[in-house]
């Protein structure tokens, strides 16, 4: 049977893997024919998939976490129990991936071991994310925020600056690209591809868009989210900068994570390593929660030439 | 230097500081080389300290890991780890100017975000211990059949473990062993006979070996605790007999020497493959511990690392 099949149905029966795993989601980034999967299997029964997203650059195979993706890398049943299980089932998905050129993906958050990676020869070096766990405490949640942060979502309440929720993708993507302008950002997305992931959100139930405007319906911050079960992640957010003092950002986020305490159980804010932003996130009181990121070039000095934001890999 | 005698009280007063970041430690295993201290003081309190070892070789300033000390870098006391961001860029505000930084991190350190901002490169290494030696019933029934045999094989040869050896018996057997493998030791007997010494005079540490029942030793260990960790600093089997069970006996006989003296037990594991299925076969835990690196001018890293002039902390494996 075909590997994509029996994924999907691992994905079914393993209730907690996260959105950015489920086959719909990397027929949507990915497009459907941009992405594979190798199996472990004993005895009938699935016990890890790698899915993997492979892109042509210059003649180069790259495996890589596609756009709109935090994270990407080895899955394993919620049977196993054990670590050392994990990670014998990680290295035999390893050894079946396909050949490449260039590898450089996040792992899992719940991966800690990387192990099975480094006795393969991939470097490793640990990212940061700002979580909000536990939506349903929004009391708690409200009371961790900066002083900064709270004064900040008094003065959008005084301003009457309003909260909309489901903004319409043209609406969504006109202000995002515009907003990127003024700081001199371009843009990596196309519409279609916004557009693309918004419909197949919208059928899944899985995402919203979000925004807040002023009481004269001027657009001043926007923001895409997406869910599954376990968390929310904040794809897309983008704030006007001649705005940003308003206190519109802070007042989204704060209604965002309102809305979601219906839809899941926690907020992550795919966190930055730039320090701003990462100043910024951590400012809303979440638990910092930490992830790998695994590369691997093959020949080796590739790595130095792709720019992929890796310089601070370093061998052990 | 100030900071050198204020961090000396520091460290005679705060039970938490690792025992490789020890004043007394870091002066035994340098003897007589540079090494110097960073403080952070709230409320005229010390509650961090990153002590740093300076090496100067071919004209260039080595920031890196002294022999014998497996993990250094910032030390911050538990109830101030909150404040660890301000905390890390201090330290590196006031960091003097080298070409090259290498250092494993004590293991509370789990983010090092700071030192990302200002260019520094990091990876993840794995240690494995055995957490609450007072356990041992719980100790013995984690080990794995193959360990267990390896006790039975023990005994049958009429294996038996004991403790204070002297330290000159120790290199010499080092030595020995090291040979077999056609490996030369890395370390100088005066510097480990004073890191020794000043272990012992502490109650920190001691050497155990497993003899025969002729008076052979098999297998040896340097260890060394503070209030929460034994450490396994070095470990000699002679590889001709390596399968006789003798390496498993000391373990289980040094970690049953160290209830009462320490909390946990860490093996100072590799990342080596073999290795971690062997410590791993005690029934120990994986913990992670960080390394981070930099150098500068960047592109001496390399240079640095293939001419070998950063005798950082190794275990040699027989």
């Amino acid at each position: 049977m075909n590997n994509k099949i029996l994924y999907d149905e691992f994905c079914k029966n393993n209730k907690d893997f996260l959105i950015f795993y489920q086959p719909w989601w990397l027929d949507t980034v990915c497009g459907p024919n941009n992405w594979d999967v190798v199996l472990c299997i004993k005895n009938k029964e699935i016990l890890g998939a790698f899915p993997y997203f492979f892109k042509k650059k210059f003649g180069l195979k790259l495996l890589i976490t596609p756009k709109f993706s935090q994270i990407m890398g080895p899955l394993v049943s919620e049977k196993i129990e054990t670590n050392t299980d994990k990670s014998k089932i990680i290295s035999e998905l390893i050894k079946m991936l396909p050949k490449f050129n260039y590898l450089s993906i996040n792992l899992n958050y719940t991966l800690n071991d990387w192990r099975p990676f480094y006795w393969k020869g991939y470097l490793q070096s640990t990212n940061y994310t700002c979580i909000i766990e536990n939506l349903c405490d929004e009391k708690k949640i409200f009371n961790n925020f900066s002083s900064t942060n709270k004064r900040m979502i008094k003065k959008a309440n005084l301003n009457e600056l309003r909260f909309n929720s489901d903004i319409t993708i043209e609406e969504f993507y006109k202000h995002y690209k515009f907003f990127l302008s003024k700081r001199k950002k371009v843009l990596f997305y196309s519409y279609n591809e916004i557009k693309n992931i918004f419909q197949n959100l919208k059928k899944k139930n899985q995402g919203c868009t979000f925004s807040v405007s002023d009481k004269n319906n001027n657009i001043l911050s926007i923001a895409l989210i997406i869910w599954d079960k376990k968390s929310s992640y904040m794809l897309l957010n983008s704030t006007d900068p001649a705005m940003k003092n308003t206190g519109c950002t802070q007042y989204l986020i704060s209604e965002i994570l309102l809305f979601l305490k219906e839809k899941t159980k926690s907020f992550n804010f795919e966190g930055s390593m730039n320090k701003e932003i990462f100043n910024f996130y951590n400012s809303f009181g979440g638990n910092i929660s930490s992830y790998y990121k695994i590369v691997k070039s093959d020949p080796f000095y590739l790595r130095h030439l792709i720019n992929d934001n890796n310089q601070n890999f370093i061998e052990i | 230097m100030k900071n050198k005698s204020i961090y000396k009280s520091f460290c005679q007063n705060c039970d938490e500081i690792p025992i490789f970041s020890q004043y007394w430690w870091l002066d035994s295993v340098l003897d007589g080389h540079e090494w110097d201290v960073l403080v952070y003081e709230m409320n005229n309190n010390i509650v961090a300290s990153m002590p740093y070892y300076i090496k100067k070789k071919l004209g260039l300033k080595l920031l890196i890991q002294p022999k014998f000390t497996q993990k250094l870098g910032p030390f911050i006391m538990s109830k101030y780890q909150n404040e660890y961001l301000k905390i890390l860029e201090y330290f590196l505000d006031n960091m003097p100017i080298f070409n090259f930084y290498s250092q494993n991190w004590n293991s509370n350190l789990i983010n090092w975000l700071p030192f990302y901002w200002r260019g520094y490169g990091q990876t993840t290494s794995y240690s494995s211990v055995i957490e609450n030696l007072d356990d041992h019933n719980l100790i013995v029934d984690n080990f794995k059949q193959n360990r267990k045999q390896d006790f039975t094989k023990a005994q049958r040869e009429k294996f038996f473990t004991v403790f204070d050896i002297d330290p000159l018996i120790f290199y010499n057997e080092h030595i020995k062993n090291l040979k077999i493998k056609n490996n030369k030791i890395f370390y100088n007997f005066d510097v480990f006979k004073k890191l020794h010494d000043n272990c012992v005079s502490r109650s920190q540490g001691t050497i155990a070996g497993t003899k025969d029942k002729y008076g052979n030793f098999h297998s040896l260990a340097f260890i060394v605790w503070d209030k929460n960790y034994g450490y396994l600093n070095q470990l000699t089997t002679n590889s001709t007999k390596i399968k006789n069970g003798s390496s498993s006996l000391l373990i289980k006989d040094i970690l049953f020497y160290l209830r009462g003296k320490t909390k946990n037990f860490d093996f100072e594991g590799s990342m080596s493959h073999g290795i971690y299925n062997f410590y791993r076969s005690f029934g120990s835990k994986s913990k992670q511990m960080m390394s981070i690196k930099k150098s500068n001018p960047s592109f001496l890293n390399k240079l640095i690392e293939i001419s070998g002039i950063t005798s950082k902390h190794k275990k040699n494996y027989e």
